[in-house]
This record gives C-alpha cells, structure tokens and sequence, in this order.
C-alpha cells in the first residue's frame, strides 16, 4: 500500500470508535443479562469489525489485534461454542476495557500499546470448549491472507477471472477517503487489486467522487468480505459485475445484518460531523451578536426614524432566531453520558458481591453540551456512592424483606427552567444518627442540638468538606465519600443538590441544572462603581429599604417585608469595600437560593438585560461571590454574582 | 541589541528598578494599561479580569506575584498577555522597554543570591548585557505555581497568599 498519512484521520477514528465502544458495553451489558439474545451478539460483531477494519487502517495494530480477537470470541459464542457469562464475560469486557485505554491513547500520543494478556483471555475464552487445540484456529488477520501468495504463484497467469466492484458511499459520510482506504485494505487481503479509480493516492488526495470502482481479481475469502463491505457504516450500496460489462448488468450486493436503525436517517436530512471547538466559536460569534443588537435597540430607541426602527426590529427577531437555534444545535441528549453507567453500576456491584439493577427514564432530554460534560462525573460519583453504601448485602435485604437484586433509578425530568435528574437507591437509607455523633464529635452542633435539628439540616451536613470522609462514618452511616465534590461541581453549572432519605427505604438525590449555561437574562446592579450582573433566576423582587427599616437580631441586620423577616447583606462588607454612607436608604435585591432567603444591598439597580455567561480562568473559578463575567455592551465587564455562595456564609 | 545573532529574542520589561524579560515565544500580545475590572475576595496577586475581544482574561500583578511594593498603574503600565496552558493570562508590569537579542552565551545559570531573592523556580537565568542584569522569567512556571497557591487560598476570604511553599 502506498504510505498514506492517516494521522489527520485520527479525530475521526477515535470519535468513532468512542461511539462504538458506547454501544458495545451497552449491548454487553445488556447479552449478559439475557446470554439468549444473538441479535446483540451480531451487533457486536459487527461494531468489532468495523473498528478492526478503522484501526487496521490507521495502522493501530495493538488495536486491531484486540478487536480481532473479540470478534473471534463473539463469533464463538454466535456458534455456541461460548456462553457470554461469567468469565467469558469478563473476559470481554477486559477487551473492551483494553480498547478503550487504547483509544484515550491513540487521542493523546497518537500511540497505542499491546494488551498481550488481553487478547490470551479472549482467545482462551473462546476456545474453552473446544479445548487448548483450538487456539488460534483462526489466525491473526495478517494484510497477506492465506489465500493470496498461493493465488499468484500456483494458478497460471492466464485467464484470471476479473472482477469490477463499484462501491457507493452516503453522502452523509464524514470522510469518504478514510472510508474508500478501508474498504481498498479490506479488498487486498482477500483480492489481487489491480486498481481502482479514484486511485489510492487521488483518494488521499481528498478528490472528491461519487463512486470507487475497484478492479481485482478475486481470492480466497472474496465472497465472504464483500458482503461485509455492502454492511459497512457510511456504505450505501456494493454493485458487482465483469470488467467491460455495461453498467446496468452489475449486481447489487445484498448487506446482511445491516444495522436496521439506519433507514432512520432518512434522505431528506444529511447530517455533517462538526467538531465542537466550532460551535464554540458560533457561539461566540451570537453572543457578540447579541451584545451588539442590545446596542442598537437602545440607539434605536432614541431616534426618530421609522425606517431605522423597523430594520432593528427585524434584525431583533432574527437575532433571537439565531440565538435560539445555535442553542439547539448544542443540546445533546442526556443518554450520551447514561451510556457508560450501566456497565460501571454492574462492575461495581459485582465487586462487592452485589446485585444492582440500574433503570434509567428520560435520558432523551437535551441539555447544553457544556452541562453535560459537566454532570457526568457527580453522577458516577453518586451511583458510586449508591452501589458501595445504599444497597445492602444480598444476604441483609434478604432478613429485611427485599427483593435480592437492589435497583438504582435515575429519573431525568424536564421542570420549567431547570432540568431534574433524581437518582434513587432503595438501600438502608441514611442513619441519622451516625450524622449527629459525627457532628457532634467534631464539634459542629452540641447533643442537644443536634438531637434537635431537622433531618433536612442534617442530610446539608453530608455535603460539607471534609464531614463525611472520614471512615469511621463510612462504616456507620455508610454514606458520603466526597459529596462536597459534587456539590461543588454541580454548584459550578448554577444548579443544586438536595438529599432525601427515609430509614430502611432508601435514599434520593436530587440535581437541579440549567437546560443551558450560555444566555441567561439578568439584573444589573452597581457595587463601588463596578456593574455585577444577577441571574433573573434567583431575585424574587427589589425593594428599596430605608435607613430606619434595618433592625438588629443578634447582632445581624434584618429587614421585614410583608411580615417576613430577611437577612441584610451588604455586598459592599461582602467584598470589603468601604461602606458608602450617603442617604442611608438601601437598594436591595430579594434574593433566594434554594430554601434560603436574604435581602442583597447593592449601591444601585440599573435594570435587566439578556447578558451572555463567560467563564472565568481556573484562577478565580474558586473565588466566593462570583460565578462568571459577562461583557456589556459599552465592552466593560460586568461579573455575575454567585449568589448561591453568598447566601452561604 | 537588537541585532539578529545566535540567540533568541526577548521582551524586556521594568518592576521597579529591576529588569526582567519573557522570552518572545511565550507572548501572545502586549497591551497598554486598560480597564481591568477587579475581583474582591480573589487572591491577592490577582488584578483582575480585562476583555480580551470578548473573553475574560485574568490579569495577574507581576510586583505582588514577586512581593514588591505595591504601586498604581500609570501611562507607562502594560500588560503582557502570554499563552498559558488553558486560557491567556495578562501580566501587569511597570515599563516594556524594549524587544531584544540575547546571545545564547550571555544568558547563565542563576546564581544563588538570585534564587534566594525570588523563587527561583520561576527564573530561567540571568542575561548580562553590558553593565545591566536582566532576569529571564518563564512566565508559564510564575503562573503554575501560582494555581497552587490559588488553590491552597480558596475558600478564604481575600485569599490572602502568604507565600506557603
């Protein structure tokens, strides 16, 4: 083969194979429970071998290698020679595991290493039955197949049958050159390719074509790829005929076990793979857009132009179009990340001598892609903490009445602004108790206290740093490992956690999230001539207070409104900024953050617009009173005040 | 000085009276004094955050990183903004003086009264050029150490960084 530089390809190969993977522990997973299910079996295999067929051509050998030899197991259990339970089981999803840790590679360093002991357990496991003879029955897909010297040199020369092979990819298809190499390297193992048109180097050459016509004359093992090659991702239809034949007495080429969902897609909407970095900068470029179309709303709005008016209208109303659809095109379905966790509930609980049942509802709400990214590590870390601590023993949910298998729910809802995943255990629920020793023993509440405290101001114990590590109230409680971690990630994305629990039946957590991080509408105040921007979301009014109206609790000051008695803060002590005396009257902004309440003073309300949520750098990502920044129209910068923390202290 | 040689190219800035440069690979921009927006209760080091054609770049006062006097920023003040690992970082400092050559040879090693003076993680040598000593920053190690302390700081209120490593 010429030498192609594939390595341009390797984005492609790796999203790809990340989505295969996906699929693969899924339908694992899934065959385990139901080892009678060959439909999953034959989708498996069909994902092994087209990522064999993409690392092959990457020249990822290691990966091929492993893919090989898990097709060969899947293969031996489509025969019956193999049960997929148990160590053969393992043994797979060892193999996938492999795959994956080569795959992270691949995207890190371009480089993969051998899994020798990986690929021995798939091959033992597949020969298990079939005794230690037939080992490596079928051997290691090498680019000159059996058949291939033998064909050149034992046959004469003449008359050779000549086959013309006309292949035709989706249009859909992200990168037909990558495809059109496989399918050329999936040919010369079972072919004497003559040539084909495009060539090789004009593929790699990025021409474009319609059709890859492939002269070859055919060897061993030709009837049984090209098949395969009709099933390939991407391939839309293999034709077959004699060299010189007219083009309409070419067969096509049936594609058995094609994956049946494809029809879905269908021929009125293409889709385009588009990385990520790029809806980034889209975005960018809308926020820009919308900052500036405040401006010219409020230019607008003091000149006495009709014309002008109506133009800033429709470029309003097209601007929010924009604006909305960009949005759109960055949701994604929660199930993209849910994918990974039946496999790692079930890796778990089997650690443990467990039975876990994961259930999963919702997963086809969309969130930001940001968001996402974002939850998916508190949620493993919550699953985590059901499986280890939540679900008793087999043998104590036997002497309690329950069913062996203990089940985990994770429920996603949609919920006016916010989007709600549950996730439930019906373990042992948490023991109060353990929580009121620990807080009392470190010297947080006194007994008496303690004994008095309201289980929900109990359960905000768990989430504070450092509370529940410690192991003596692992044992006891059997909670909390790092739940301060999730708090905190979850904080970050301007959503909440919240625990409930009830003695013997079980725990929930509940995570609140924004659908999406990128356009929020705000308050804007001025502090000590700074402009601060507040999410509309957590004000429930603004007040103007006077002087008079603050009194004194304990030493704290307070306002009343409407009979309810609010905390002050003063956000100019909050800061540390001097105090501005002036009129003495306060502006002040009522603001909440779950169930607690508080009056914030600013210095000034200056009114509320669509603001555009930037990050800060990981430097001041920690700084208390502040979740992000946003840039005004004037190109001053306005942070967002986190009011979540500041209702904290 | 600045001649082209057999040595690479720098940028040479003031704290002070003392002399300090960034090699040129490492920046990205360099900027006059502009509106920085402050952070309160962010650590001490910190200036603030300025907008960089529309994103949020946190500005870092190199005379507090170093635990120089502190001083107001005039007509003279720049910010340098170099590449870091994640995001562009801006630099205040007090003067850029100039952009300059230094021969691989003029630069050495630091000597042990430099690095007793300031960390000297940070410096990556010593350039002599005349009767002026200039000290090579690699701006990337500043910030990397600082992320630690920053870390060490958060929570606190101010987060004042008392310099604990």
């Amino acid at each position: 083969m010429a030498d192609v530089d594939l390595a341009k390809y390797t984005k492609l190969f790796v999203a790809e194979a990340r989505e295969y993977l996906r699929a693969l522990n899924d339908a694992m997973v899934g065959l385990e429970a139901d080892p009678s299910d060959m439909a999953k079996v034959d989708e498996m295999f069909r994902a092994c071998h087209t990522m064999k067929g993409m690392a092959g051509m990457m020249g990822l050998e290691p990966f091929a290698e492993t893919a090989h030899a898990l097709e060969d197991l899947l293969n031996a259990i489509r025969r019956g020679e193999a049960e997929p339970t148990g160590k053969v089981a393992e043994a797979i999803f060892a193999g996938l595991d492999a795959l994956e840790g080569m795959m992270d590679s691949v995207s890190q360093s371009g480089e993969v290493k051998e899994a020798k002991g990986v690929i021995d357990g798939l091959r033992d496991a597949a020969s298990a039955r079939r005794g230690r003879g037939g080992r490596g029955s079928r051997k290691k897909a090498a680019p000159k197949g059996d058949g291939a010297p033998k064909a050149k040199r034992g046959k004469p020369p003449a008359k050779p049958k000549v086959v013309v092979l006309k292949v035709r990819l989706a249009r859909r298809c992200a990168f037909p050159a990558a495809r059109a190499i496989v399918i050329l390297k999936e040919l010369a193992r079972v072919a004497n390719v003559r040539g084909s048109n495009p060539s090789e180097e004009e593929i790699d050459q990025e021409h474009a074509f319609e059709e890859l016509e492939i002269t070859l004359e055919p060897e061993k093992g030709f009837d049984e790829t090209v098949p395969r090659i009709a099933s390939m991702l991407d391939v839309d239809e293999v034709r077959v005929g004699r060299e010189g034949d007219d083009s309409s007495k070419f067969e096509t080429v049936d594609a058995p076990g094609r994956l049946k969902d494809k029809p879905v897609d269908t021929p009125t909407t293409q889709t385009v793979r588009v990385g990520m970095d790029k809806l980034d900068e889209l975005l960018d470029d809308v926020s820009e857009l919308v900052i500036a179309r405040s401006r010219l709303i409020e230019r607008t709005a003091s000149q006495d132009d009709r014309e002008l008016g109506e133009i800033s209208a429709h470029i309003n109303k097209l601007t929010s179009e924009i604006q909305s659809k960009v949005l759109g095109i960055r949701m994604i379905p929660l199930e993209t990340v849910m994918g990974r966790f039946p496999r790692m509930v079930r890796d778990i609980a089997r650690n443990q001598g467990k039975q876990v049942e994961l259930v999963v509802d919702g997963g086809s709400i969309e969130l930001d892609r940001t968001v996402i990214d974002l939850i998916s590590d508190p949620i493993m870390h919550i699953l985590r903490n059901c499986v280890d601590h939540g679900i008793e023993t087999e043998s104590e949910r036997r002497r309690t009445g329950k069913r062996a298998r203990g089940l985990i729910r994770i429920v996603a809802s949609k919920q006016q602004d916010h989007v709600l995943i549950e996730i439930s255990d019906d373990g042992a629920g948490i023991d109060y108790e353990a929580i009121k020793a620990k807080a009392v023993a470190s010297g947080l509440t006194t007994r008496d206290e303690a004994d008095s405290a309201l289980a929900r101001d109990l359960l905000q114990l768990l989430f504070r740093p450092g509370f529940s590590t410690r192991d003596e109230v692992s044992k006891l409680s059997g909670r909390g490992v790092g739940l301060d971690v999730v708090k905190r990630n979850v904080e970050d994305l301007g959503g909440s956690v919240m625990v409930s629990s009830s003695e013997g039946a079980g725990t929930t957590f509940s995570l609140w999230l924004p659908f999406t991080l990128a356009i929020i509408e705000a308050m804007l105040v001025s502090i000590a001539d700074q402009v601060y921007a507040v999410a509309m979301g957590t004000i429930s009014e603004s007040h103007r207070f006077e002087r008079s109206d603050v009194k004194l609790i304990r030493d704290r000051e307070v306002v009343q409104l409407r009979g309810e008695v609010l905390p002050v803060i003063r956000m100019r002590r909050f800061f540390d900024i001097q105090e501005d005396e002036g009129s003495g009257a306060i502006n002040a902004l009522i603001v909440q953050s779950r169930e607690r309440r508080a009056a914030l003073a600013v210095d000034d309300l200056m009114g509320h617009q669509q603001i555009v949520v930037k990050s800060l750098d990981r430097r001041l990502r920690r700084t208390k009173g502040i979740s992000g920044g946003t840039i005004l129209g004037s190109g001053r910068i306005a942070l967002i005040l986190d009011v979540d923390s500041i209702l904290e202290r | 000085m600045s001649g082209v040689g057999d040595g690479r190219q720098y940028i040479a800035f003031r704290l002070g009276r003392e002399e300090y440069a960034f090699e040129i690979s490492t920046i990205r921009e360099i900027f006059p004094i502009q509106d920085v927006t402050k952070v309160h209760r962010s650590p001490s080091y910190i200036e603030g955050v300025m907008n960089l054609r529309g994103r949020l770049v946190t500005v870092v006062d190199l005379r507090k990183r170093f635990k120089l006097e502190a001083r107001e920023p005039d007509e003279n003040s720049r910010i340098i903004v170099v590449e870091a690992t994640d995001a562009p970082v801006g630099f205040l400092v007090d003067e850029v003086t100039e952009v300059a050559n230094f021969a691989d040879e003029s630069v050495e090693a630091v000597p042990a009264y430099v690095a007793d003076s300031i960390e000297s993680e940070y410096v990556s040598g010593i350039a002599k050029l005349g009767e002026r000593l200039i000290t090579v920053i690699d701006p990337l190690k500043v910030l990397e150490l600082s992320a630690d302390e920053a870390e060490e700081a958060g929570g606190k209120s101010n987060g004042d960084d008392s310099g604990g490593r």
